[in-house]
């Protein structure tokens, strides 16, 4: 039972930093191209070979790690610790190149596009009210996150350690202990995160909308479909899978301390899974941003020409 | 909605002022509106805090608006509260009638026009006679 999960999780690991080096590039390809000036889709071929050029480094050093890992033991460690290269790959090369091939993610990214145009037009709805979070669903992230921290704490209800193991176990009870201890603090960040989420969630429901001189219907009907989906997303990724992962793994642990690596492995890779879940929905969410802006200018540019 | 124009002369607190006033007088905020927060149409028109805080300020103290826990900015009366006797405030509004018609007979409209501006303004809020 033990040995299949433990392999899984050894070739997750192998796999998991060519996953991420090959990401930047990958997105950067799939980056829909929307620049029309000669000079951006210049600077675009230059970043597009720096980006090529970057993953292929990458990958060389993780493969050569990986072919010295029969020779040295450490090699290995370092192989897996080259998934790291993902962030300047991606904050140095990726994500310019993505920013010249569409110009309005610049706006989608950092707000600027509420600073465009001389005339500015703004909804006087207060979009504070319209957090589509409902009461069952804070009860659900409720649940969740205090779910873990009472199945940690049943635990100190029980005898340390668990189960005999003979001789050594006062050595056991004291590490189970101090796992129990160290698990219930770390498990206490599911229901502290959900009492600053509120704050979160209505920030990001101020997020500039702001709309075309006219302000359309379509545009308003565009930023409300999209502030769902962020506010929603958020919540269910913030609210209720992490703690549901972090305090599920810990109470695991806790109460099944004897199968701590398989508990490990399957704590990573939903880790790595909700990691990844975040950063896929947090560029999704910005796309979306830079398309809402693209619709925005192309309503300003219809306007004013049907005003000249 | 509110629309300001950065190109305009019109310093932006009192186009603010000016729309919102406007926007109350028109019917489209009623009593008991809420208004964005400060930061929400500083955001959304991509200028200073300070200048929304200031204009929402402003009309909290002419008794169009006020602060109430828990809901934020409320439109809390349609009609503005004296700030001085009834004869000064008349006063006041004649003389901005008297510098708009001055500026509409210097820039050379002619009668007929400034009176269909002064009809259209009087039907829109008003309603028509």
């Amino acid at each position: 039972m033990q040995d299949p999960l433990i392999t899984i999780g050894r070739i997750l690991m192998l796999v998991f930093p060519p996953f991420m080096i090959l990401v930047p590039l990958v997105t950067a390809l799939l980056a829909p191209q929307r620049a029309t000036e000669e000079s951006a889709r210049a600077r675009q071929r230059g970043l597009h070979l720096a980006l090529v050029a970057g993953t292929m480094f990458s990958l060389a050093v993780w493969g050569t790690f990986v072919l010295l890992t029969p020779r040295f033991a450490s090699a290995q460690w370092a192989a897996m610790w080259s998934w790291p290269l993902f962030f300047p790959l991606w904050f140095g090369l990726a994500w310019p190149l993505i920013r010249a091939k569409s110009p309005h993610w610049e706006g989608a990214m950092y707000g600027a596009e509420a600073a465009s145009g001389a005339v500015r037009t703004a909804s006087l709805v207060n979009r504070e009210r319209l957090s589509p979070v409902t009461r069952w669903m804070w009860a659900v992230a409720l649940l969740a996150s205090v779910a873990g921290v009472a199945a940690i704490a049943a635990r100190g209800l029980m005898p340390f350690p668990l189960e005999s193991v003979g001789s050594g176990d006062e050595a056991a009870a004291t590490a189970q202990r101090t796992q129990w201890w160290i698990f219930l603090g770390l498990s206490l960040m599911g229901p502290l995160g959900l009492l600053w989420l509120p704050r979160v969630l209505r920030a990001m429901l101020r997020e500039p909308e702001p709309m075309d001189a006219a302000g359309s219907r379509d545009l308003a009907e565009l930023y409300a479909a999209q502030r769902r989906r962020r506010v929603l997303g958020m919540f269910w990724l913030n609210g209720v899978a992490g703690p549901l992962v972090l305090g599920g793994i810990f109470a695991l642990v806790t109460w099944f301390p004897n199968s701590g690596a398989i508990w490990g492995i399957i704590g990573g890779v939903g880790g790595t899974a909700l990691g990844i879940t975040g950063a896929v929905f947090g560029f999704m969410m910005t796309a979306e941003r830079a398309k809402i802006a693209e619709a925005r200018a192309r309503l300003e540019r219809s306007s004013s020409a049907s005003a000249g | 909605m509110l629309t300001i124009s950065l190109a305009s002369a019109v310093p932006i607190h009192d186009q603010l002022v000016a729309g919102l006033r406007g926007l109350i007088a028109a019917g489209k905020l009623a009593k008991d509106d809420e208004l964005p927060p400060v930061r929400q149409l500083a955001a959304d028109l991509g200028i200073n805090l300070n200048t929304v805080a200031r204009a929402y300020r402003e009309l909290t103290d002419a008794g169009l608006l006020a602060s109430v826990r828990g809901r934020g900015t409320v439109v809390i009366a349609t009609v503005e509260r004296p700030s001085g006797p009834k004869a000064d405030e008349r006063k006041r509004i004649e003389a901005g009638l008297a510098a708009a018609f001055n500026d509409a007979k210097i820039a050379g409209l002619p009668r007929e026009v400034v009176e269909a501006i002064v009809n259209r303004q009087i039907a829109r809020l008003w309603g028509e006679a």
